[in-house]
């Protein structure tokens, strides 16, 4: 059996493969049944480059330019290598795409069947968890070792990945963000609900790694307001701010609101506590565009 | 038109087919009408009400998964007695068997492969004027046969289970995720209050396997149009409800929400069609009001004696489905445009059936039915 499905003869292993690969890159596959490549499954969009994928994934061409070695220091990968695919996949020009809109493209494709742009994606539940680690510089990166209660969620520096999840055990934060049945997960299903903005706003891991990243950010910009927000930015949603931007930050930050909770007293946060919480609440930190 | 990128080929696609046919009236409605402003500021959402006055304005939709079968409750059908134990082949009705139907009848081989036809498990009788039949496991219900609409013109190609997702979307499994008739609603005739979800899913929804996971969804509308899950449970009402020990103050929380809705709009100025960042605002909006109207809205605790009597509130048996119903009702009450309630799950088998009816028929329904005018009008 193992022959039959290993077999170059037989596409069907390699292409369910392919689009298992595709998808998880582009948020919808080639085919868009990603369970059922049979009768009562859809057609692919496009079935060439399917194809041509699942013929890559099992026997890779030769770089080109090159007989064993190309310019890159790429070799030929050897058959069956998703690394392979997976570069292939991210190095093409339909992945390297922005998800900006174009008015004619969208008259005439708004589904983008024809990937004319990027598709724009929510992150997965793990990875807005190991998000909001990485960006405050609190992620353990560590590999391998047990795994970790699903209690500790929001308490653990390690990556989402570790943490147990079964029928039951599963952390109720990466839930929120539709974290997959521990069954099977064929294709992950974003949901945008009330629960994920109290779930990024009100939780013991949010509000705590956005007063450790704020400590780091003052102390690095030496009180000024406009460098600390250029640098939020730059740390949180990984680009400038805009100055309409800018200036709406900072008027933020010198709001009176600043005074009133200092006079209230209390462990409560900081403008530049409640900034960079705003800012992991930002649409484009969870967004992949 | 110019909505949220759907086609007019799509449009009328979905429009055709089902309960999404339901809101069409609205929408057509809306062409050249009133197009209310959404207070995100970024889009305009079907305003325009239906072109005849309505006289519900909310829906609460039970999906009793699993629920006992329709010739054992509203539809009874005395050939099955008739001809227990027979094939269909040996009936009068053989011709069904042709080869179009065999998807429908033909044996499911993980359920045993079983083609004959089984005798109805309870009786029956007749009720009200309308000398509706009802199978005896819902003699509660019967009594109230004249308040009831059986509606039994429906028929399905499934054999099994995909027909739950042809009950929410009019739609086959094959074709994927399509917009529930909770979304449509919604999405037809907008939102009626500010401080709850404009739709809301009570119990656990079906599960993925053939079209379960798309039985709330509103797929294309937008995902603001989607079922928001809560629990009734008032000792959790809702993850996260509160700032994790007591870190910001409510007027904190009011300027970072506007802070992050002028920063959300600055950046949507480039992705004017992205439902996922409309839906984002909105959703947060929504989550700063729930935090205060969601635990109200499920405190069951000062509901008076006779409610939660009416209810089956106190009932082991009817407590869990219960406490749906009421807080459904409380959710319409509060402006909820539409409920959907999922009770039980799994087939509903032998022994287990007698029992799931009786809780079902001795909670609400009927005592609402009886007491329409003191509870509400769905």
């Amino acid at each position: 059996m193992a022959r039959w499905i290993a077999n170059p003869r037989n596409p069907l292993t390699a292409r369910v493969a392919a689009n298992h690969v595709w998808l998880r890159h582009f948020g919808r596959g080639l085919l868009p049944t990603p369970s059922d490549f049979g009768r009562n499954g859809r057609l692919p969009s496009h079935p060439q480059l399917l194809d041509w994928l699942a013929a890559e994934f099992m026997r890779p061409s030769e770089p080109a330019g090159s007989s064993a070695s190309g310019d890159d220091g790429r070799v030929a990968a050897a058959g069956w290598s998703f690394r392979h695919l997976h570069r292939l996949i991210v190095s093409s020009a339909a992945y390297r795409m922005a998800s900006t809109p174009d008015d004619a493209n969208l008259a005439l494709d708004p589904d983008n069947q024809f990937l004319w742009r990027m598709n724009s994606r929510r992150l997965e539940a793990e990875a807005v968890r190991d998000n909001l680690l990485h960006v405050t510089g609190m992620l353990d990166l560590a590999t391998g070792g047990p795994d970790i209660d699903h209690k500790l969620a929001l308490s653990s520096r390690r990556r989402s990945i570790y943490l147990r999840t079964a029928a039951e055990k599963q952390s109720e934060f990466l839930q929120i963000f539709d974290e997959p049945s521990v069954n099977e997960c064929y294709q992950r299903r974003p949901s945008v609900v009330p629960q994920q903005a109290l779930a990024l706003g009100n939780s013991e891991l949010a509000l705590k790694l956005s007063r450790i990243l704020a400590g780091r950010l003052e102390r690095e910009c030496g009180g000024d307001q406009v460098r600390f927000v250029t640098l939020a930015f730059r740390w949180v949603l990984a680009r400038q701010p805009t100055a309409a931007e800018s200036e709406a930050c900072v008027r933020f930050l010198s709001s009176p609101a600043t005074v009133a909770h200092e006079t209230a007293g209390g462990r409560g946060s900081r403008m530049i506590d409640n900034l960079v919480l705003v800012l992991l609440n930002h649409n484009d930190f969870v967004t992949v565009r | 038109m110019s909505c949220k990128g759907i086609t007019r080929r799509s449009f009328l696609a979905d429009t055709g087919m089902g309960f999404t046919g339901l809101a069409l009236g609205a929408i057509l409605h809306r062409d050249g009408v009133r197009i209310r402003a959404d207070s995100t500021g970024l889009q305009s959402v079907p305003g325009g009400g239906p072109h005849f006055e309505p006289r519900a304005k909310s829906v609460i939709w039970i999906f009793l998964c699993g629920g006992v079968s329709h010739v054992e409750s509203f539809d009874v059908k005395l050939e099955l007695t008739k001809y227990a134990g027979k094939s269909i082949a040996e009936t009068p009705y053989a011709s069904v068997l042709a080869t179009e139907h065999a998807n429908v009848l033909g044996g499911n081989p993980s359920h045993g492969n079983r083609k004959n036809i089984m005798a109805l498990q309870t009786g029956h009788r007749q009720y009200g004027q309308c000398g509706l039949a009802v199978g005896d496991w819902f003699s509660h219900i019967g009594q109230c046969a004249d308040d009831i609409a059986a509606v039994r013109l429906l028929w399905t190609i499934h054999n099994d289970h995909g027909a739950q997702l042809t009950w929410q979307t009019g739609r086959h499994p094959r074709e994927l995720e399509h917009p529930s008739l909770g979304a449509w609603a919604c999405y037809g005739l907008g939102s009626m209050n500010e401080n709850l979800p404009e739709f809301v899913v009570l119990g656990v929804p079906t599960g993925d396997c053939c079209g379960g996971a798309f039985t709330y969804g509103a797929s294309h509308l937008g995902p603001e149009h989607g079922g928001v899950r809560l629990n009734t449970d008032p000792a959790n009402p809702l993850p996260f409800i509160r700032p994790h020990e007591a870190a910001l103050s409510a007027e904190e929380q009011a300027s970072n929400l506007s802070l992050l809705g002028k920063l959300n709009r600055l950046a949507g100025i480039d992705y004017p069609d992205d439902p996922q960042l409309r839906a984002r605002i909105k959703s947060y909006e929504l989550a700063f009001q729930m935090q205060t109207s969601v635990p109200e809205t499920i405190d069951l605790s000062r509901e008076p004696a006779h409610v939660r009597r009416l209810y089956g509130l106190d009932g082991q048996d009817t407590k869990a489905f219960a406490e749906k119903c009421l807080v459904a009702r409380r959710l319409v009450e509060r402006g909820v445009r539409f409920v959907q309630i999922f009770h039980g799950g799994g087939g509903v088998v032998n022994g287990m059936r007698i029992r799931a009816s009786r809780r079902i028929t001795r909670s609400c329904p009927v005592r609402w039915i009886n007491r329409s005018q003191a509870c509400f009008r769905i």
